[in-house]
């Protein structure tokens, strides 16, 4: 076959495949308007969480969906469990870590996806049970008013460096340092976790607090979460953020659950989530985006970033290295 | 010949409802401390959360940090709430209406509300207070440091305050003027009276309210979390919410908070053990008799202006300093601490939103109802425990003493989690994911204080004046109507008033039972805190403590009806 011929047969081909892939779509809408709502398990407050719906009954306006928001990971998955365990369904749609998502898979409680069928690009789904739908993707902030721009460390290196003693704060969590340890190696993670307790931190329980802590000066730097340090950005306190040179990240995973109520539903959302129009919607409403896309400002900021992430299957090892780095990163108290 | 104790339809009634309330949360938690996942319905058995708690030394670490904390807000609340509820219950002390809201209006603030106020005001980097003072007195560094184990006790200190003036007051209220003059007359000095008269006297209320902020000292999360840990001063309670959020693994781990829990129950069960022993001969506690009580104020004389000022001064470190931040921080953008560059700043844009949010109108309604509701209800239960427990010479009464006092070691992750399998099971009770299975959580949680409130004050009551009720032909039901329920209106009410303010503020249960349509106020507060807009969080606690300032007015006019004995 020559070389016209084939590029035309791969054309019609790919056609085929798309008109195919849109009757399928077609199908799952006209499916999903007939059954219940979709119930949709996530962590944003109600208020960013009625933007995305918002944003989603305009473009399918016979789909009903119900958000409730279980505040982290952890009491999502415990939630999904109990509730399949006592009445054999739970939500249908359930947006959480990898490591939750892990955990689910592993008890059989999430649905195989075929997710070309659903328009959902290969590299977003790292299995048939999940895609990414975002990612909370870590970022250095400082005070304006404390520290000048010239100052600002812009790599790690200069992060643990002694003289931001007492001045930085970070999540309680040592979770940065666990995802650096993907690309840098364990001991190496270890030994600057080690020089980032001897530089003292403040902890915090979450890294919303703790940019509320640097915009109001109460500390000169932060290690927090992107979305975390919008509000207190867009609301016009003395912060700043850029991304180091290495930027660990948690991609959010989204999943079916296996018994849902409105399967065709669970599909369309996802399948929408994962889109430019429902990436950029989430992002909006939630500060946090989806890194996969090109076309999301968090894309954008982390772009020609190393980027740092264990991959799901990895899960329990990143577990174990939590533990550990979460109980040095305490003892940061006897540091004092 | 020994007659039998036996069971009556009250204790059969209290019983089951403990039971249901109370025993099965209880059977889930030990079972889940047994379960190598820590969910009950899971398979095996072990003792793996055991070894992996109580194996671990730096456990140990976080007990000491506890035990200082614990005890160190008990011993502050007692002897604060102590002095204030014999100043406004004992004495002359003018302007009493106002002090008592003044006193029970901190219930309201959500401790992690007081904790954010308090690092503003007393930050060392750049705390209003810290400031002011390095100005006053040229200082380099500013002296006060609200992140420290000293504050962490002084902030939880003014946070439970109101609990112990509640529990005392009513004790203080119905104790005989006659020992305190006697004791004058004989020329007594005040150490002495408070040994003799005042310690053995109340030890039946100090204890029930000792025993509580003991409990509350070990579980309590929002202060240490706040103050604490951004200083590496972590408590048990930080484990506990470490292993129910952020534990590696995929799930909570709630085997381990189980077997903690576990503890706290084995502690508790002492508590209650020691609790029972003292109050045994209940009548040497006994200050109200059908011999025509009469309470009398003592007169303060020229200490008048000290005891002013020291209302003044619990009211200005309570309310006035931290709820003034928290007008400041609702009226600016982003968090920031008082300061002239901010003026310009201000604005009424967080509580306009809060109006022209319909979510928040619905959590407001959800909170109001279910608040009176479940305070409505369990301070019922309460008067029918302590009378049981008191009166009542049936079998069964330790048990329901004990039962009634237990939730309290139960961690607020474990009562949901175990009201979320067992309303899964009996679907046919359809409260999952409705704001009910909230009232009934409620009930179960303050059980344990409304319980030994009204315990406190039933045990002062003599059984004469119910005796005489029955003599002349009242049955129990009257008895209680006409008798016992008028003598402890004020502290029922004050019991009532304190699970309102409490259910109004709590989180923990209400964002884990989360369902469609049962978000409260608390929940709505935490949504814009956790959602990096803690001005917006700001507007609804000062508003919090607007409503709940009408409800303690409310209150208080009903205490102010003194206890009128039945006419001889």
């Amino acid at each position: 076959m020559n070389m016209p011929i084939r590029l035309a047969t791969t054309l019609l081909a790919c056609a085929a495949a798309t008109a195919s892939h849109a009757q399928s779509l077609t199908e799952l809408i006209s499916t999903a308007e007939k059954n219940p709502a979709v119930t949709w398990y996530e962590s944003s407050p109600s208020e960013q969480a009625d933007k995305v719906l918002a944003a989603f009954t305009a473009k399918y306006p016979n789909i009903k969906i119900r958000h409730t928001r279980l505040v982290g990971g952890n009491a999502l998955a415990v939630r999904s469990v109990q509730e399949i365990q006592a009445r054999g369904y739970t939500g249908d749609v359930l947006t959480g870590g990898a490591d939750h998502m892990w955990q689910l898979k592993g008890r059989g409680y999430l649905e195989a996806v075929d997710w070309d069928a659903i328009k959902v690009p290969k590299a977003m789904a790292p299995n048939p049970y999940m895609t990414s739908t975002a990612a909370s993707v870590y970022v250095l902030s400082w005070n304006t008013k404390n520290v000048k721009d010239s100052e600002v460390p812009t790599t790690w290196e200069q992060v643990l460096d002694p003289k931001w003693t007492g001045r930085i704060g970070s999540w309680v969590r040592a979770a940065a340092f666990a995802q650096l340890a993907a690309t840098q190696g364990e001991e190496k993670a270890s030994k600057m976790l080690d020089r980032f307790v001897a530089i003292k931190p403040m902890l915090f329980k979450s890294t919303f607090p703790l940019a509320q802590a640097v915009g109001a000066g109460e500390i000169d730097l932060g290690i927090g979460f992107y979305h975390s340090t919008l509000p207190p950005l867009n609301a016009g306190a003395p912060i700043k953020m850029h991304a180091l040179d290495l930027v660990p990240m948690h991609i959010i995973y989204s999943a079916i659950s296996k018994d849902a109520r409105n399967i065709a539903g669970a599909k369309v959302l996802l399948s929408w989530l994962s889109s430019e129009e429902g990436a950029l919607a989430y992002e909006n409403a939630t500060g946090r985006g989806n890194p996969m896309l090109a076309t999301t400002k968090t894309a954008q900021f982390i772009k020609g970033k190393t980027l740092s992430e264990w991959p799901p299957e990895k899960s329990g090892e990143l577990g174990e290295l939590n533990e550990r780095y979460n109980k040095k990163l305490e003892t940061v108290g006897a540091a004092k | 010949m020994i007659q039998r104790q036996r069971f009556t339809p009250l204790n059969i009634g209290l019983l089951l409802l403990l039971f249901y309330l109370v025993a099965i949360p209880l059977a889930l938690l030990l079972v889940a401390s047994f379960k190598p996942s820590g969910l009950p319905l899971d398979p095996g058995w072990g003792l793996v959360h055991f070894r992996d708690v109580y194996g671990d030394p730096g456990f140990y670490g976080l007990v000491g940090n506890t035990l200082v904390f614990a005890l160190g807000c008990t011993v502050g609340a007692l002897t604060v709430g102590g002095v204030l509820a014999w100043l406004v219950e004992r004495t002359d002390l003018p302007y009493k209406g106002a002090a008592r809201v003044a006193i029970a209006l901190p219930m309201v603030l959500p401790p992690f509300l007081l904790a954010m106020g308090w690092a503003l005001l007393a930050s060392p980097r750049n705390g209003s207070l810290n400031e002011l003072l390095k100005n006053l007195f040229g200082l380099d560094t500013g002296p006060l440091n609200i992140y420290s184990l000293g504050g962490m006790v002084f902030v939880e200190t003014l946070a439970l305050v109101p609990s112990v003036y509640l529990i005392l007051s009513s004790a203080f209220r119905n104790m005989d003027p006659a020992l305190e003059e006697a004791a004058m007359t004989s020329g007594a000095r005040w150490p002495q009276m408070i040994r003799r008269i005042f310690l053995p006297m109340l030890a039946p209320a100090l204890l029930a309210a000792g025993a509580y902020l003991l409990i509350v000292g070990f579980l309590v999360f929002d202060v240490p979390g706040t103050l604490g840990m951004p200083v590496g001063l972590f408590v048990v309670s930080s484990r506990i919410v470490y292993l129910a959020t952020d534990q590696s693994g995929g799930t909570a781990a709630y085997g381990q908070i189980a077997a903690i829990g576990v503890t706290f129950l084995i502690l508790l069960l002492g508590l209650a053990w020691g609790y029972r022993k003292l109050t045994a001969q209940a009548s040497r506690f006994v200050t109200i008799t059908g011999k025509g009580f009469r309470p009398r104020e003592l007169r303060l004389g020229a200490i008048t202006p000290v005891a002013i000022a020291l209302v003044l001064l619990y009211f200005l470190l309570a309310v006035i300093a931290p709820l003034g931040l928290l007008l400041w921080t609702s009226l600016t953008p982003y968090l920031a601490p008082m300061s002239w560059d901010m003026l310009p700043k201000l604005t009424l844009d967080n509580h306009i939103a809060l109006f022209s949010n319909r979510r928040l109108g619905a959590a407001s309604w959800t909170s109001i109802w279910v608040a009176a509701l479940s305070a409505t209800i369990v301070t019922a239960i309460s008067l029918l425990v302590a009378w049981s427990v008191l009166r009542s010479k049936g079998r069964g009464r330790m048990l329901i003493d004990t039962l009634s006092f237990m939730p309290l070691a139960i961690p607020g992750t474990m009562i949901g989690m175990a009201l979320i399998y067992v309303y899964l099971t009996l679907s046919f009770i359809p409260v999952y994911g409705t704001a009910w299975i909230l009232v009934i959580a409620y009930v179960t949680v303050y059980l344990s204080f409304t319980s030994r409130a009204a315990n406190a004050t039933l045990i002062q009551l003599h059984p004469e004046l119910e005796e005489a009720a029955r003599t002349s032909g009242g049955t129990p039901a009257y008895t209680i109507r006409r008798i016992v329920l008028p003598l402890m209106m004020p502290a029922l009410a004050g019991a009532w008033i304190w699970v309102v303010a409490h259910v109004m503020r709590e989180l923990s249960t209400a964002l884990l039972l989360q369902g469609d349509d049962n978000t409260t106020v608390a929940v709505q507060l935490f949504s814009y805190w956790s959602g990096g807009q803690p001005n917006k969080a700001a507007a609804v606690g000062v508003w919090l403590v607007l409503a709940m300032t009408v409800v303690t007015v409310a209150w208080q006019w009903l205490s102010a009806r003194r206890p009128q004995a039945p006419a001889q």
